[in-house]
């Protein structure tokens, strides 16, 4: 079942099931920030965390209509709410 | 469907004709739009500096309209660079790569059913002021699981001419063709779309898809559920297992037989030619270096042509994207991802066709990092020098608890190798390839049923570029080896002698034996002489030529029995006169230097036509045979050690 996170979470830190929303993308690389937005991470963009990776890592979210895995290092710079 | 070879060239239209440039993200299928317009006559090139490429091909001129070159670009999420290949692909848009014109139009092939999130590229390449037309793939699948689009109505919300295409059918390629021959016609947006700020972009991108009647997917995907299994923990692990293991049982039952046909073909061949060719000299020439060397080219052939077919159905029903996932985790560690596991096992069949198979690799460095690491994968040559030395080495009937001693030894020996794989890209990730990286991102693509029309274009360029580029280099690799192991060819000395003893007198005369001679020194320390040198030296022809240059020379010694005549060698000069060649720690040394040492004609050339320069075999070929030494003598002071 999805819960809802406490405010100003990191897609990092989504458990798996867990929805949420882009609030928006933390201080980084200007092309890093094109990337994601391409990729669909854009603010106010459903995401759902759908499963780990067997060594956990990447991890698998749905963001919008597209299946993503992303590592960390990625999904660190995330911010959802 | 011609099928006729350009000569490397820049253009494939005739000079003046327009160019038009496919731009779109990995698994829209854009490739097989671009197989579908171009047909069979495509030539890829590399953008200088990097080891990414781009394909080129032409649409025939007809109704009226000239032709029209189209460049397949490599898949990309936005046109903002990332990396350094991307920053050609942008200055190659922008026109600002000497030598390549920038295209003339832009078509964007766009994924029906990750619309929404397309609209950033579409609306990115429209920005860059160049006619654009949207080329929709995979509306069959938006529809058949609840979504819907108008086409129409979308190019009518864009401003430009959107064409739907089935790529598995070719559903709409006669109609994109006809749009794409008519680019000068195609209408552009009154106002380019927002890229500058998200926010607009945003709204912009909600008004067009609602003036299109977009409505995405609704039922839920099949792949969700197919991916509970293939992505579990247990049961993803043991699929990826069964899938690698039949991966390789294939190309072991398959490429195998198909390899011994060709060797088989091309050795009575040889006979053929040198039973009916007077002079020796020539016969041998032509039946050794030339049909030998042509059969050591072909003998390729099967296993690259079958390992891009398994890589392609693999691919195109979206697997490869789950095992590079499985696998990222264990890849992180030596800096690449997943992606370069496939490639690296792959090149335990053969590097050869592994090394290749980097080219779906989306970042030049991670490519470099893999290919200069492939090498060491245990590749199946190795295997009867291997099994040769470890029977040497080891008694047969020697367990070690309940298994057998040999095989614990030869298990050992692929381990060392796949390792040394990881080590080796790890350091090289970290030293020489230092930066230039991508952050990891990977899409899961829904599994689909792969076209036979992609796998098969992917086959035809891989061996095409096989035959084309590096066979020459091969042939012409083995026709110099001859040389050097059959001349000077005495006739003088060895006209008394019966063929046996002739050959192993030319071979212990040649120049390869002077070569041998001269590079005894360094590799004393490690027990090899003069001979085992020229052994190999034979073996950067195919590593397996060791066992056959060996067994020229023990026959020689020993015509009877060669095998205990290897074991009876002694070394014929030096300090160690009379003493023992193949002691235990000179095996163990022999063995370990084969692991590591990079002896093969066709990886190097593969290396330099994958890497587009000189400048990467070499340092594989240096940095492989420095490790191989030093391996080699640690094995040996080792072996020593223990008794």
């Amino acid at each position: 079942m999805a819960r809802r996170n406490a405010p100003a979470d990191r897609l990092a830190r989504l458990r798996t099931g867990d929805a949420a929303t882009v609030a928006e993308i933390c201080e980084c690389d200007p092309a890093v920030r094109c990337r994601l937005r391409d990729l669909g991470i854009t603010a106010g963009a459903p995401v759902v965390c759908v499963r780990r990776a067997p060594f956990g890592s990447p991890v698998v979210y749905r963001i919008g209509e597209s299946d993503l895995c992303l590592r960390s290092d990625l999904a660190e710079l995330v911010v959802v709410r | 469907m011609s099928a006729t070879c350009h000569d490397a060239g820049a253009a494939s239209a005739p000079a003046g004709a327009a160019e038009i440039a496919l731009v779109g993200a990995p698994n829209v299928g854009k490739s097989s739009v671009f197989n579908h317009l171009t047909g069979l006559r495509v030539k890829t090139a590399n953008y200088p500096g990097v080891t990414v490429t781009r394909s080129s091909g032409r649409i025939e001129a007809r109704g009226g309209m000239p032709s029209v070159g189209v460049t397949d670009l490599p898949g990309t999420y936005g046109l903002t660079p990332l990396s350094p290949d991307e920053q050609v692909v942008a200055d190659h848009l922008a026109g600002r790569l000497p030598g390549a014109p920038p295209p003339d139009a832009l078509v964007l092939v766009v994924d029906a059913t990750t619309l929404r999130r397309s609209m950033s590229l579409v609306a990115q390449a429209a920005a860059k002021g160049l006619p654009c037309a949207v080329a929709l793939t995979m509306t069959d699948e938006l529809r058949s699981a609840g979504g819907d689009v108008d086409a129409v109505e979308l190019g009518r919300a864009l401003g430009m001419p959107v064409v739907e295409v089935v790529g598995h059918r070719g559903r709409g390629v006669p109609a994109l063709r006809d749009a794409i021959l008519a680019w000068r016609t195609w209408e552009r947006p009154v106002l380019p779309p927002p890229v500058d700020d998200d926010d607009e972009l945003a709204a912009w991108t909600t008004s067009v898809l609602g003036a299109a009647g977009y409505r995405a997917a609704t039922l839920p995907r099949r792949s969700r559920g197919i991916d509970r299994v293939l992505l579990h923990p247990l049961g993803g692990l043991l699929a990826f297992l069964v899938v690698m293991a039949v991966f390789f049982q294939t190309i072991f039952a398959v490429a195998a037989p198909l390899q011994g046909l060709v060797e088989g073909a091309f050795s009575r061949l040889s006979d053929a030619a040198s039973a009916a060719i007077g002079p020796p000299l020539v016969a041998d020439f032509v039946s050794t270096a030339l049909i030998g060397g042509v059969g050591g080219v072909l003998v390729f052939l099967p296993q690259i042509a079958l390992l891009f077919v398994l890589l392609a159905l693999l691919e195109g029903s979206g697997y490869l994207a789950r095992a590079a996932v499985l696998m990222d985790r264990v890849m992180a560690v030596t800096g690449l991802d997943g992606r370069a596991f496939v490639s690296m096992l792959s090149s335990v069949a053969c590097a050869v066709p592994g090394i290749m198979s980097t080219r779906t690799m989306p970042s030049s460095r991670d490519r470099l990092a893999t290919m200069l690491s492939a090498p060491l994968m245990p590749c199946s040559a190795r295997l009867p020098v291997y099994l040769l030395l470890v029977g040497m080495l080891v008694p047969s009937g020697a367990t070690w608890g309940p298994f057998g001693a040999q095989g614990l030894v030869l298990f050992g020996l692929y381990l060392l190798g796949g390792l040394s794989t990881l080590v080796a890209a790890a350091v090289l990730t970290k030293t020489a390839l230092r930066g230039g990286g991508l952050p990891f991102y990977l899409e899961l693509p829904p599994y689909r049923v792969p076209s036979w029309r992609t796998v098969l274009h992917a086959v035809g360029g891989a061996v095409g570029t096989f035959l084309r580029k590096m066979a020459t280099v091969i042939l012409a690799a083995s026709v110099v080896l001859w040389a050097l192991l059959s001349f000077p060819s005495r006739p003088a000395e060895t006209a008394g002698m019966d063929p046996a003893d002739a050959s192993a007198y030319v071979l212990d005369h040649s120049w390869a034996a002077s070569l041998g001679h001269a590079v005894q020194p360094v590799f004393e320390p490690l027990g090899f002489d003069w001979r085992i040198d020229v052994g190999l030296l034979g073996s950067m022809a195919a590593r397996e030529v060791f066992v056959s240059t060996m067994g020229q020379v023990a026959t020689a010694e020993n015509p009877d029995s060669p095998s205990t005549a290897l074991q009876e060698l002694t070394w014929t000069e030096g300090p160690r006169a009379g003493q023992p060649l193949f002691t235990a720690p000179t095996i163990a040394a022999l063995l370990v230097f084969f692991v590591y040492a990079l002896q093969c004609f066709a990886t190097i050339a593969v290396l330099r036509r994958e890497s587009n320069s000189w400048r990467w075999p070499a340092l594989a070929f240096t940095y492989m045979g420095v490790l191989a030494w030093v391996m080699a003598w640690a094995a040996r002071s080792l072996v020593g050690v223990l008794g």
